[in-house]
C-alpha cells in the first residue's frame, strides 16, 4: 500500500476518536449527536473500528475478562434504531446504566460496526416506522395525495418480494419479526434434528439468543443456522448423525414449500383435487419430482384438469421455495 | 417551493416513466414527476429520516424540508439509467442528515457532501477501507511514545476511568486526561500527514 496515496475513506477524525462518556458528562446533547454521527457516517465509524482493532492488536496485556462472552448490546442497538437516542434523551429515558452501555458500545469494534449497519440499513416496511405525514406539502392537492400515500400499499414493495432476509433482520435488531418469520420453518428444522415439534418455541428462543449474542461479522444468518441447530440438538441429547449441510437446508425448505402449498386448499376445489392433496400429504411427498411421481386413485387420475392442476401446484411450490431461499439467503 | 401538482391520472404511471421525466429538461413535467415520486416514496423516506435523526422530531422535520429543496435543486445529478430515484433520494437525505448533525456538533462545517447515486460511482468496499485505515493507524501508533500508546489502549479501548488510571500511575487524574488528549492530538496530526483530515477533538 502506498503510504502517500490519497485515502479512500474520509472519516471525521474528531468523532472517530471521541470519548462518549467524558463528553456526555459535559454536554449530553452534543455527545449524543456525535454518537449518532459516528454511527451514521460509514467512514468515521470504520476509522473508530480500525482504531479500536489496532489498539487491541497493540495491547500486550490481555483483558482479565478475556474468554467471557461479550456484551450483545441488543437493547442499545434497538434503542438506536427504534426510538432513537436523541428522542430517548429528550424523554428522560437515558439513565446512567444505558449511558454506560452506550459508552461500552463505542469501545467494542464488532458491536459498533453492527450498530452502524443496523442504523443505516434500509427500512423495508415504512408503514411500521413512519409517523403520519404532517409537514406542509406543496399544495392542497398534493396534501390529498400525500394523505393517500399513507394508506397506499404500493408505497412499499409487495410483502414477500421485498421481505428482508434473516441477516438484515438480525443486523437491524428486529428480533420479534425475525422470530415470527422463523416460526413456520421450526417444525421442519426440529424434524431434521430428530426432535419433537413441541420444542418449537424453545428452538425459536434459542436461535434468537444466538443471533443476539454472536456477531455475524460478514457471515449470513442462514450459514450459521446449521451449526446452531446442531448445538440445540446436542443440548437435547439428539445430535444429528453428521454435520448439517446446505443440501439439508435445501431439502427442509423444499419439503416445507410442498407441504405449505398442499395444505392451502382453496374453498370450492373439486373433490378429486382435494383427494390429490390429501394423498400427497399422507405419503409425505417432500419435493416437486415426488409430486409428479405420485400415483393417484382412479377417479383423480381421470380428471382432465389434473395435468394443469399439477403444474399449478408445482409453480406455487417453486414460488414458496424461492421466497424461503431468499429469506435464508440460499438463492 | 411551488410545484405543480400532477393530475390524478399520473398515479397510474410507472416509476421508471416518472424517473425519466424527473431528469428531463421539461420543467412542468419534471415538477409533476417529482411531486408524484415523493408521494409514492414519502413513507420510506420519512422512516429513514426519523431513524437517522436519532428520533429527534425537530431534526427530522428539518431534514424532510431540506430534502424537498435539495432533491429539486440537484435533480440534474440524477441519472435514471444508473439507478432508482428512491435510492438517489435516500442518498440525498442521508447526506442532509449527516451534514446537519455535523453542523450541530462542530463550530465549522467542512463543505457539502457529494450527491452520488450508489450505482453512479461505486463506493469502495468497507473491508478495503478498513484495511487501509488499520494499516495507517498502525503506522501512526508506532510513532507514539509507549506511554502515550498505553493510555490510549487503557482509556479508548478498555474504558478505564481517568481516576483509576491516575491511581495506578500515582498521578492526578488531570495529568492522565491531558496525556490522553495529547496522545490523540499527536495521532490525529500523524493521520493528517497521511491525507486524513476533518473533525475536531
Amino acid at each position: 500500500m502506498n503510504p502517500n496515496a490519497t485515502p479512500i475513506a474520509r472519516p471525521d477524525l474528531g468523532v472517530a476518536m471521541f470519548d462518549f462518556a467524558a463528553e456526555y458528562a459535559e454536554s449530553p446533547e452534543r455527545a449524543l449527536r456525535r454518537l449518532q454521527f459516528l454511527l451514521l457516517d460509514e467512514d468515521t465509524c470504520l476509522a473508530r473500528v480500525a482504531l479500536l482493532q489496532t489498539l487491541a492488536d497493540a495491547d500486550d496485556e490481555p483483558a482479565r475478562d478475556a474468554g467471557q462472552p461479550a456484551e450483545a448490546f441488543g437493547e442499545e442497538i434497538a434503542l438506536l434504531c427504534e426510538e432513537g437516542v436523541l428522542a430517548a434523551h429528550a424523554a428522560g429515558r437515558l439513565d446512567a446504566g444505558v449511558v454506560g452501555r452506550l459508552d461500552r458500545l463505542t469501545r467494542d469494534p464488532d458491536r459498533l460496526w453492527r450498530a452502524h449497519q443496523a442504523l443505516t440499513a434500509d427500512v423495508p416496511d415504512a408503514r411500521e416506522h413512519a409517523p403520519p405525514e404532517h409537514a406542509a406539502p406543496a399544495s392542497a392537492t398534493a396534501s390529498a395525495l400525500a394523505g393517500a400515500a399513507c394508506s397506499d400499499t404500493t408505497v412499499v414493495a409487495a410483502p414477500d418480494a421485498g421481505s428482508p432476509e434473516f441477516t438484515s433482520l438480525a443486523g437491524a435488531g428486529r428480533w420479534s419479526e425475525l422470530g415470527k418469520r422463523l416460526q413456520p420453518y421450526l417444525p421442519d428444522m426440529l424434524r431434521l434434528a430428530r426432535l419433537p415439534d413441541t420444542l418449537a418455541d424453545e428452538l425459536r428462543q434459542f436461535l434468537l439468543e444466538r443471533a443476539r449474542a454472536v456477531p455475524l461479522a460478514g457471515r449470513r444468518f442462514g450459514d450459521l443456522l446449521p451449526q446452531w441447530l446442531t448445538e440445540f440438538a446436542q443440548a437435547h441429547g439428539s445430535a444429528p448423525a453428521r454435520p448439517l449441510t446446505r443440501a439439508d437446508w435445501l431439502a427442509v425448505l423444499e419439503g416445507w414449500s410442498v407441504r405449505t402449498v398442499l395444505e392451502a386448499a382453496p374453498a370450492g376445489e373439486p373433490d378429486w383435487a382435494r383427494e390429490f392433496r390429501r394423498r400427497a400429504l399422507r405419503h409425505g411427498v417432500a419435493s416437486g419430482p415426488e409430486l409428479l411421481r405420485l400415483t393417484l386413485p382412479e377417479a383423480a387420475a381421470r380428471a382432465s384438469a389434473l395435468p394443469m392442476f399439477r403444474r399449478d401446484l408445482l409453480s406455487q411450490i417453486q414460488n414458496e421455495r424461492d421466497k424461503a431461499l431468499r429469506l435464508f439467503e440460499l438463492n | 417551493m411551488g410545484l405543480d401538482v400532477p393530475p390524478p391520472d399520473w398515479q397510474s404511471r410507472d416509476d421508471r416513466d416518472l424517473e425519466r421525466l424527473f431528469a428531463c429538461d421539461d420543467l412542468p413535467g419534471a415538477q409533476a414527476a417529482f411531486v408524484e415520486l415523493r408521494r409514492r416514496f414519502v413513507n420510506e423516506l420519512r422512516a429513514q429520516a426519523l431513524r437517522r435523526c436519532g428520533g429527534s422530531q425537530g431534526m427530522f422535520e428539518e431534514a424532510m424540508q431540506r430534502l424537498d429543496a435539495r432533491a429539486w435543486e440537484k435533480r440534474r445529478l440524477y441519472k435514471p439509467e444508473r439507478g432508482r430515484w428512491i435510492a438517489w433520494a435516500k442518498t440525498v437525505l442521508r447526506n442532509i442528515i449527516v451534514q446537519m448533525i455535523r453542523d450541530l456538533t462542530r463550530d465549522q462545517g467542512c463543505g457539502e457532501l457529494p450527491e452520488q447515486l450508489p450505482a453512479h460511482e461505486p463506493a469502495a468496499d468497507w473491508r478495503l477501507k478498513l484495511a487501509e485505515l488499520k494499516a495507517k493507524i498502525g503506522d501512526c501508533l508506532r510513532n507514539l511514545k509507549p506511554k502515550e500508546r498505553r493510555v490510549l489502549i487503557l482509556r479508548t479501548l478498555k474504558g478505564v476511568s481517568y481516576q483509576r488510571l491516575g491511581e495506578q500511575a500515582g498521578q492526578p487524574w488531570q495529568t492522565i486526561s491531558t496525556r490522553v488528549h495529547r496522545a490523540k492530538k499527536k495521532l490525529r496530526k500523524l493521520l493528517e500527514g497521511k491525507g486524513y483530515d476533518g473533525g475536531e477533538l
